[in-house]
């Protein structure tokens, strides 16, 4: 007989860490700390949403690094739509969505239909965030090209106003939509572990052309899941221009950030639905640190060091911190079990025919 | 010469060799038959250094190959003609052969096994500045074989010379395999073509989901009942 | 009138620029070809190259053969210098973390170049004359640059054809274990694609140090230029990445003038991405099996 690895136990551990993260969140406010301590916590909360939403592709072995073109489309549509015409970010986030969607299906569908896979995928997807980035730039008399965009400010002064313009006067109100935003693509995770999807998405990462043959439509798992991680990209590049006032094309978009993206997911560990949330907290308080510590010195230093902390990370932890805190946020299959999907969906395959 | 004792080996959690014995001898022509999938082109993998073995030896002339890589493998003097020939097809007929002898002590005769290659087979000659991707299927497999010989090997392990080849070149192929035996070189001929095979070889096993079913002076493994009904067939 | 004068010399100066982006692009495919790593600070270290240029040519006044020696060789050195510190412990590790680390050193690059010698635009300041061919005026520096570029392609070209260490890296983007089955150690291999990457980058920052500034983050926009070429010629392909380099150098020239540099930089992209979409295998290549 062979042997099939099992999926995770849903065991008491996991309820136990939501249960802590619930409480600490709902606390968190509520301490004294100083107001750069909450300001960032939101970024970290912010981060967390898109490297968790990041590593909804990244553990099927699908590498994106198109994020920078998403989380663009989400930074900066809702704030043009709010200056020129004064949608609503809300409605502004909706256009970013669709606009989004049709980025994903334009590059996604060729791609996934001509199998573009591994190295030439993670190569198309880079050359998309930096075409973003090239074109809010090269469009400076809309978006104010490298020198940024600053939010047009409503002020309004009724709850009401400040929800419909997501533009509050206290933090609290960004840091509530924050960890509802990471709620949300917590959500989806767990709703892809225990969907047919995964399945089919770990076998097309072990084996296409054995995938495809078990039945599985590769290129509409592929497609499924890359909308929903553009999708969620998306909405934390809304939140984060709304939060933050200002965007550039550097901190919304291009080769860097898709990059750090895809590091702070694998930092973490993206094979645990908390790995990637772990790694945004540890790497955004890295990065604050060096700022303050280095960056005031000497301009430079402190991205000098950061690098040299990520490569170093990368060599001696390539499995992301979660995946050495526990066995469960590995990636199955890693430790010697072999394309186990695939063979699974065979096996689901033969009984099917079998009479 | 060689000596695989007590060999197990896989892909991942997927053993696919248990417990193999096998040993060929100087100038011996030894066949390895059986179905696909039985694990043959894991043992040559395995032998040639590609794959690590999970337990057992691999030894040639009192050498242990298991602990070693590739590359010194083939300067030991045992080289193989893959599955599938994998010849460098973007590279001439000449390249693919010069790179045949890459390890330092072949380069220094280099040109001399040139002219042997050339020798035993003439039409790799008149085709030295083609690419091999442009060569047919024997052609293409004459320049697999004559590749492994530039390294001038003790031991030649080939692993289905015949595939996929059309009949008349099939038998051709089969008589330049024996004629390789000359000047005490070694063989392991795996095949699924097992009664060409069989007739050419001196002794031979047969391996069956990764274990040696049979072993024996290949007259008799031809004759066996087994063999006959199962490999052979009544025209056997 | 004028604009069909400037498109024509837009197309001879892309023309110009094609041959260093042919050498520049050939360093890149060997590493990607042999190594099979994606080198996300391949255009970094072409950046501290040109610094070097700068720093030994214009700063310490360095005769120009001395100069053109060093650059080659320190760049070769650094261009080994990341294979051994950084490919080799992530040769067996996921793709995308070898495409982090050298994202990464990309990023320390760039910074590093920023605290050594700021942020400012150096040039060599050599004025180049401009001469008048049949109505053109063409840079000669850029007329330096292609000969030169045109005389290492071929150099290269021996190299990899008449040399065991050359065939057996052009055997070894084909088929790697094939190329081991023949007694190739890989690891020398590997070795030898990033030191003569290195040494290709050497001239090209030499030919590029007359025609453009330096800048850190220049690199950036090249390590994408030299995928595009890889990509469009085909992985061990020579004739290919001459041809792709052309293209692309052309296209950038050309859409440079009519809509400005910004969008050229995005129709090579979009160019990029229309190619890997239609053709994974390059334009003038075969399908790349896969890894």
């Amino acid at each position: 007989m062979m042997r099939q690895a099992r999926p995770a136990s849903r065991g008491m551990v996991p309820v136990g860490l939501g249960l802590a993260v619930a409480v600490a969140a709902v606390a968190w406010p509520l301490l004294p700390l100083p107001a750069y301590v909450h300001h960032v916590s939101v970024l970290a909360l912010l981060w967390a949403a898109l490297s968790t939403s990041w590593s909804l592709t990244g553990q099927f072995e699908l590498v994106s690094l198109g994020h920078g073109a998403f989380m663009g489309l989400g930074a900066y549509v809702p704030a043009l739509l709010l200056e020129r015409l004064g949608l609503s970010p809300w409605m502004g986030w909706m256009a970013a969505l669709a606009a989004s969607a049709a980025v994903m299906v334009l590059v996604g569908y060729p791609c996934f239909r001509f199998r573009v896979i591994g190295d030439y995928f993670a190569l198309v997807t880079l050359a998309l965030s930096e075409v973003t980035s090239l074109a809010i730039i090269a469009a400076r008399d809309v978006t104010g090209g490298s020198l940024g965009f600053t939010l047009a400010a409503v002020r309004p002064s009724s709850l009401a106003g400040q929800l419909w313009f997501m533009e509050f006067e206290s933090r609290t109100g960004y840091y509530v939509l924050a960890w509802l935003l990471l709620a949300l693509n917590w959500w989806v995770w767990r709703r892809i572990q225990r969907s047919r999807l995964r399945l089919a998405l770990t076998a097309v990462g072990e084996d296409e052309v054995a995938a495809a043959s078990c039945g599985v439509s590769v290129v509409k798992s592929k497609l499924a899941i890359s909308l929903l991680s553009a999708l969620l990209a998306t909405s934390a590049g809304t939140l984060y221009a709304r939060y933050v006032g200002y965007i550039n094309p550097a901190t919304v978009s291009g080769v860097t950030l898709s990059l750090q993206v895809a590091f702070v997911a694998i930092l973490g560990g993206m094979y645990a639905w908390y790995g990637p949330a772990l790694g945004a907290a540890i790497t955004v308080g890295l990065a604050e640190t060096l700022r303050i510590h280095l960056g005031s010195r000497l301009a430079g230093l402190s991205e000098v060091a950061y690098g040299v902390v990520v490569i170093l990370l990368i060599v001696f932890f390539p499995r992301g911190l979660a995946g050495w805190l526990g066995p469960a946020a590995r990636r199955q299959g890693v430790a010697g079990a072999g394309p186990w999907a695939t063979r699974m969906l065979a096996v689901r395959a033969r009984r099917r025919e079998a009479p | 010469m060689l000596r695989v004792s007590a060999l197990n080996a896989g892909y991942g959690s997927l053993q696919v060799l248990w417990d193999v014995h096998l040993e060929v001898g100087c100038g011996e022509l030894v066949a390895l038959v059986g179905p696909n999938g039985a694990g043959k082109t894991t043992l040559l993998r395995v032998v040639m250094g590609l794959l690590p073995a999970w337990s057992g030896r691999v030894e040639f002339q009192g050498t242990l190959l298991s602990a070693m890589s590739t590359p010194a493998i083939v300067e030991r003097g045992v080289t193989c003609v893959p599955e599938g020939r994998r010849l460098f097809a973007g590279l001439t007929v000449e390249e693919n052969l010069r790179l045949g002898a890459f390890a330092p002590a072949a380069r220094r005769l280099v040109e001399q096994s040139l002219q042997e290659v050339y020798h035993l087979f003439p039409v790799l000659a008149r085709r030295r500045r083609q690419l091999a991707g442009t060569l047919s299927g024997g052609e293409q497999q004459m320049l697999a074989i004559g590749r492994a010989l530039m390294s001038r090997p003790r031991l030649l392990l080939l692993d289905e010379p015949s595939l996929g080849l059309a009949p008349h070149v099939v038998r051709h192929m089969f008589a330049i395999i024996e004629s390789l035996r000359q000047g005490g070189r070694s063989l392991l001929l795996v095949e699924q073509n097992v009664r060409r095979a069989l007739e050419i070889a001196d002794r031979a096993y047969v391996l069956e989901s990764g274990r040696v079913v049979l072993a024996g002076p290949a007259a008799a493994i031809r004759d066996h009942p087994h063999v006959v009904q199962t490999y052979i067939g009544r025209q056997g | 009138m004028n604009l069909a004068r400037l498109l024509v010399e837009a197309t001879v100066n892309g023309l110009l620029l094609g041959g260093s982006l042919a050498l520049l692009a050939l360093g890149l495919n060997l590493i990607f070809g042999v190594v099979r790593i994606v080198h996300l600070a391949y255009g970094d270290v072409l950046m501290v190259a040109m610094y070097l240029v700068y720093w030994l040519v214009a700063v310490l006044r360095w005769p120009w053969p001395l100069a053109a020696l060093a650059t080659v060789a320190a760049s070769s050195l650094l261009s080994a210098l990341v294979f051994a510190v950084l490919v080799r412990p992530l040769l067996r590790a996921p793709a995308l973390n070898q495409l982090l680390a050298t994202g990464a050193l990309s990023v320390v690059l760039q910074h590093l170049a920023l605290l050594v010698w700021g942020a400012d635009y150096r040039t060599l300041s050599i004025r180049f004359p401009v001469v008048q061919v049949g109505g053109l005026f063409l840079p000669v520096s850029r007329l330096v640059a292609f000969a030169g570029a045109l005389g290492v392609l071929a150099v290269l070209w021996l190299f990899l054809h008449r040399t065991y260490v050359g065939m057996a890296l052009r055997a070894a983007v084909q088929d790697h274990e094939a190329a081991r089955l023949m007694g190739i150690v890989p690891q020398r291999l590997y070795l030898a694609s990033f030191l003569l990457a290195g040494a290709v980058i050497g001239v090209v920052a030499l030919f590029f140090s007359l025609m453009y500034p330096v800048f850190p983050d220049f690199g950036v926009p090249f390590t994408l230029y030299a995928f595009v070429i890889v990509v469009l010629g085909g992985l061990g392909n020579l004739a290919g990445t001459v041809v792709g380099a052309l293209i692309l150098s052309e296209v950038l020239a050309v859409v440079g003038v009519l809509v400005g540099a910004e969008l050229s930089a995005s129709a090579a992209l979009v160019m990029f991405i229309l190619v890997l979409l239609v053709r994974p295998g390059g334009v003038f290549g075969r399908v790349a099996e896969g890894r």
